[in-house]
């Protein structure tokens, strides 16, 4: 039996109470307030992102300028200890609520109906391929009939996943407010985008589309204005007007999407698109101008596909831009002064022995070079390597800086097919590149000015200017509409004209080429390892011309 | 009388047969369309998905004679007699050449090949785009100096009955020499 020691544990207590005390202090410490230590990925997120959006005190929301964004940045920020990390599209994404500090809430209003702001999360998603990083807000609203008094729904909804009949609104907002676009979803399905409208006359306008000899049928348009709205606590704060979009109804039917959900706002404001500027093709004199007048304008913007893995469309970093107005067209000038200015680029000794060398390369494949100047104030190339992508057609390396050369044109190898419409629209792809993009004004006309593709086969040079940027424009945005259909048409055509008229390859896709392009390009050709060019177009009544210049 | 009946019954076989089956003759060929197969007007063929070029082409891309069974489309060109493009290889290659954009835009669905049909030469084309399946051939006879030419554009999942159609037609070919 144990036998209970007094002075033992008498002499143990102290002991005790040192202990006792150790824990109490420790656990004090624990509790004023220190962050839990982050993992090292969100440590680093959380440094750039305070380093990109530092917060600056005294510029509160209700500071700041009304008519701009509102810098949301100073009013909210991520709460870095509930992350959900995860992978998607090829980035690390880290996922995380609205800091619960801020009380932040934030839904839309449209026209004059603001819509509960229960129903709605905002998330913070920082996203990286490893190069750059990139934070966006993401606004999800969720239709009252979706949520159907169970606000528990919402959680169900995040830029990984959605409920399969998720029905409302998403939208992207950079941090610092400015609007990115949305997409609208209705039991579970994306949305078609709504009409931008690009009239600044707001009333709602009214077309009659016909008048049939036994029901007039009207087709009206309803314009919404969109808003985004700020809560404090579920206080309204302020709210910011993003866009209008506008929807065809017919005798009170709406015609397009319909039903409770509105289609989304698209991206850009009114009057403006998503992408680089389009130069409107100029106005031919003495030709009545189709456009004017009370004309609606009722593009269908098709809904995107969707993501495919439950969750929802990325947000992408739209650029809006204006178009500059229509011109008047220049009076045409000499084509053989064209010619000839051309010929001062693309038919230099360099130019014809490099096509000689493309075109000695062995096998079928498609070879190619690009045509880089040294300099912009140069006549002179650089010593490009000829490249070929195998069975595939051959790609240009498109470049524009003073290391890799300043590519205004490019020689690629056909069996016996003239250009094709994909020969013709790379001219323009590359109008896109970023380093043309960000040299300037003055270097962007230097390459339209001076842009040719030049295509070589056995017997012909081909080389291809543009006449017409403001055409081609355009043409590439039906090109872009489905580009293998596109060179698909053109094909047929050439094969038509086989069949039916007889003509040879080259003849054949240089007849299709020129009915789909007079215009906006020329085409100039030559025999092999020549620089003997000619004209060749096509007249009203759709017959290959050539026009030899006095001096070739 | 038991004779006469058979003679009737036979005939009466043979008449509805006949209008069953829709021939295609020009001076130069002739061929069977299968049971089913319409002719189509301009206006119908203009009406066609996937028949209207760019925007910037005013016209459609239609061939001489247009048929329909189905969904199924079937085109034909007039025989070209003594054509400068008579080269079957040449042709092949031609056209593998110019449809390189489909493998380019990751369509793999092209494919090519001459093929002999008794004594003559049928090249033939196929590939899928936009959800379309296009048979086109160069059908030739042993000489090269006639060839019928034609395409077949049918949906996707219907590969089978487009395929059986086109050797029916392939088979059919008969030149007037």
């Amino acid at each position: 039996m144990m036998k209970f020691n007094f002075k033992k544990s008498i002499l143990k207590i102290p002991f005790f109470l040192i202990l006792l005390f150790s824990i109490i202090i420790y656990s004090c410490r624990k509790g004023n307030k220190e962050p839990a230590r982050l993992p090292a990925p969100l440590n680093d997120a959380k440094s750039w992102y305070e380093s990109v959006y530092p917060a600056n005190s005294g510029n509160s929301l209700q500071n700041q300028a009304a008519g701009k964004s509102r810098d949301l940045s100073q009013w909210i920020k991520p709460d870095w200890q509930h992350p959900v990390m995860y992978n998607r599209y090829g980035q690390s994404v880290i996922e995380m609520p609205v800091d619960p500090e801020a009380k932040f809430g934030s839904s839309y209003q449209l026209n004059k109906k603001r819509c509960n702001p229960a129903y709605s999360r905002s998330y913070y998603l920082l996203m990286t391929d490893g190069k750059k990083r990139e934070a966006y807000i993401l606004t999800i609203i969720a239709d009252s009939a979706y949520i159907n008094n169970d606000l528990s729904k919402l959680d169900h909804n995040t830029y990984r996943k959605h409920d399969p009949d998720f029905s409302g609104t998403i939208l992207y907002f950079t941090p610092r407010g400015s609007y990115l676009g949305g997409y609208g979803y209705r039991n579970g399905q994306l949305m078609a985008s709504g009409t931008e409208d690009t009239d600044t006359n707001k009333t709602p306008r009214v077309q009659n589309v016909n008048t049939g000899r036994l029901i007039a049928n009207t087709v009206k348009q309803v314009c919404t204005d969109w808003y985004v709205v700020y809560y404090v606590d579920g206080v309204y704060q302020c709210d910011e007007y993003l866009t209008t979009t506008c929807v065809n109804v017919d005798d009170g039917n709406p015609s397009g999407s319909g039903g409770n959900t509105p289609p989304p706002p698209p991206p850009c404001p009114p009057g403006m698109h998503v992408g680089p500027p389009v130069t409107p093709p100029c106005i031919p004199l003495a030709v009545e101008s189709v456009e004017g007048g009370n004309r609606l304008k009722t593009n269908y913007v098709p809904p995107p596909p969707p993501p495919g893995d439950g969750g929802m469309p990325p947000p992408t970093a739209q650029v809006c831009s204006v178009d500059p107005p229509r011109q008047p067209c220049p009076s045409a000038p000499d084509p053989c002064e064209l010619l000839k200015k051309a010929k001062q680029k693309f038919a230099t000794a360099f130019n014809t022995q490099r096509n000689a060398d493309v075109l000695a390369k062995p096998g079928t494949n498609e070879y190619g070079s690009n045509l880089n100047l040294t300099s912009l104030s140069a006549n002179t190339y650089m010593n490009t390597p000829i490249t070929t992508n195998g069975t595939n057609s051959w790609m240009p390396n498109f470049t524009w800086n003073s290391t890799n050369g300043f590519s205004i044109g490019s020689v690629h190898r056909h069996q016996s097919a003239g250009p094709s419409p994909n020969d013709v629209f790379s001219l323009i792809d590359h109008l896109s590149n970023p380093d043309l993009v960000t040299s300037g004004a003055s270097s962007i006309k230097f390459y339209r000015d001076n842009a040719y593709a030049t295509i070589v086969s056995n017997t012909t040079t081909y080389t291809v200017t543009v006449s017409n940027w403001a055409i081609l424009s355009q043409m590439f945005l039906d090109y872009n509409q489905d580009r293998n259909g596109y060179e698909e048409a053109f094909q047929n055509k050439a094969t038509e004209y086989k069949n039916k008229m007889n003509l040879d390859e080259a003849s054949a896709t240089n007849k299709a080429l020129m009915e789909i392009f007079s215009g906006a390009i020329n085409l100039y050709k030559s025999p092999s390892n020549s620089t003997n060019y000619v004209i060749t177009d096509i007249d009203k009544n759709g017959k290959l011309t050539i026009t030899t210049c006095p001096d070739k | 009388m038991k004779k006469s009946l058979i003679i009737l019954l036979l005939s009466t076989t043979g008449a509805f047969t006949c209008k069953a089956q829709l021939i295609h003759r020009t001076e130069d060929v002739k061929l069977t369309l299968p049971n089913g197969t319409y002719k189509l007007s301009k206006q119908q063929v203009d009406a066609l998905p996937g028949m209207k070029l760019s925007s910037k082409l005013n016209q459609s891309y239609y061939l001489p004679y247009n048929y329909k069974i189905g969904d199924i489309y079937i085109g034909l060109f007039n025989v070209n007699k003594d054509s400068i493009n008579n080269n079957l290889p040449e042709k092949k290659s031609s056209h593998d050449e110019r449809y390189i954009f489909l493998r380019s835009n990751g369509n793999n669905s092209y494919n090519s090949e001459i093929k002999r049909m008794g004594k003559n030469w049928v090249l033939l084309i196929s590939y899928t785009i936009n959800n379309i399946g296009k048979y086109k051939f160069d059908y030739q006879n042993e000489s090269k100096t006639l060839t019928q030419a034609g395409e077949i554009d049918y949906p996707e999942n219907q590969k089978e009955k487009a395929t059986a159609l086109l050797n029916e037609i392939l088979n059919s070919i008969q030149f007037i020499e």
